[in-house]
């Protein structure tokens, strides 16, 4: 716990710096480390909707059809993606890698659930135990994936 | 080879070019198969590139498997089956 709340010093000591002093506290609170990641895996979870929802309802059969490139939800889509690996990139700079990672593996979890809530699909046992699989898998890669990137 | 007389920033920017291309195909090729199937039976099926990128490691990069990493990487196999199954 104390080495959490080391870096969480730490890292606010370098958004005061970066901030430099103006609504200094009030921005810090938004950019805590583990707020971003959490924006980051809902932004991730909410893209891979927002491309389905766009494909579903705003999708025109031939792929270059001009106004396949306007879709609203596509777009939505694009920029949760965008986002989502900034508050990623942001958030990997003080939470250690391991705890990043195992997150990451919430992604699948979060996807099933958007899915199931927002658009209505119907998700057997079978389905949820292949999710709930793959996510543990997940997890099992994301430790010696975090030791080597730790080395660099 | 040709590349060899590049400079190294030339290579640099034509690697991230071809990063940039290949993302991008993945995102049609994505969209494609979402207009297709379910988002919750397809998602799963992102998880496989942690077995690509590490068989690929493996193999070009001459980079040890660890324990865990088979065991992950067999737990995201059985489960895509599981869910190609439903």
């Amino acid at each position: 716990m104390s080495n959490a709340a080391g870096k969480q010093n730490k890292s606010d000591k370098i958004l005061t710096d970066t901030v430099k002093g103006d609504q200094g506290s009030r921005k810090s609170r938004f950019f805590h480390p583990y707020l971003q990641l959490l924006i980051s895996i809902i932004l991730a979870a909410a893209s891979q909707i927002f491309l389905k929802i766009g494909v579903d309802t705003q999708f025109v059969s031939p792929w270059y059809t001009a106004s396949n490139f306007f879709s609203f939800w596509i777009w939505s889509g694009i920029f949760s993606t965008i986002g989502s690996l900034f508050s990623w990139l942001y958030a990997l700079k003080s939470v250690p890698l391991i705890v990043a990672y195992n997150l990451a593996a919430m992604n699948h979890i979060m996807v099933a659930l958007g899915s199931w809530l927002f658009l209505g699909e119907a998700i057997s046992y079978q389905r949820w135990i292949g999710i709930l699989v793959v996510a543990l898998g997940v997890l099992f890669v994301a430790r010696p994936a975090a030791r080597a990137e730790e080395k660099l | 080879m040709a590349e060899h007389s590049k400079s190294s920033a030339s290579r640099r920017k034509l690697d991230l070019g071809r990063g940039v291309l290949a993302m991008t195909v993945s995102f049609f090729t994505w969209l494609a198969l979402l207009h297709k199937f379910d988002l919750s039976y397809l998602y799963p099926f992102e998880g496989l590139d942690r077995v690509l990128l590490a068989f690929a490691a493996w193999l070009i990069l001459k980079e040890k498997m660890s324990r865990d990493l088979w065991i992950g990487l067999i737990l995201i196999c059985l489960g895509a089956m599981f869910v190609a199954g439903s």
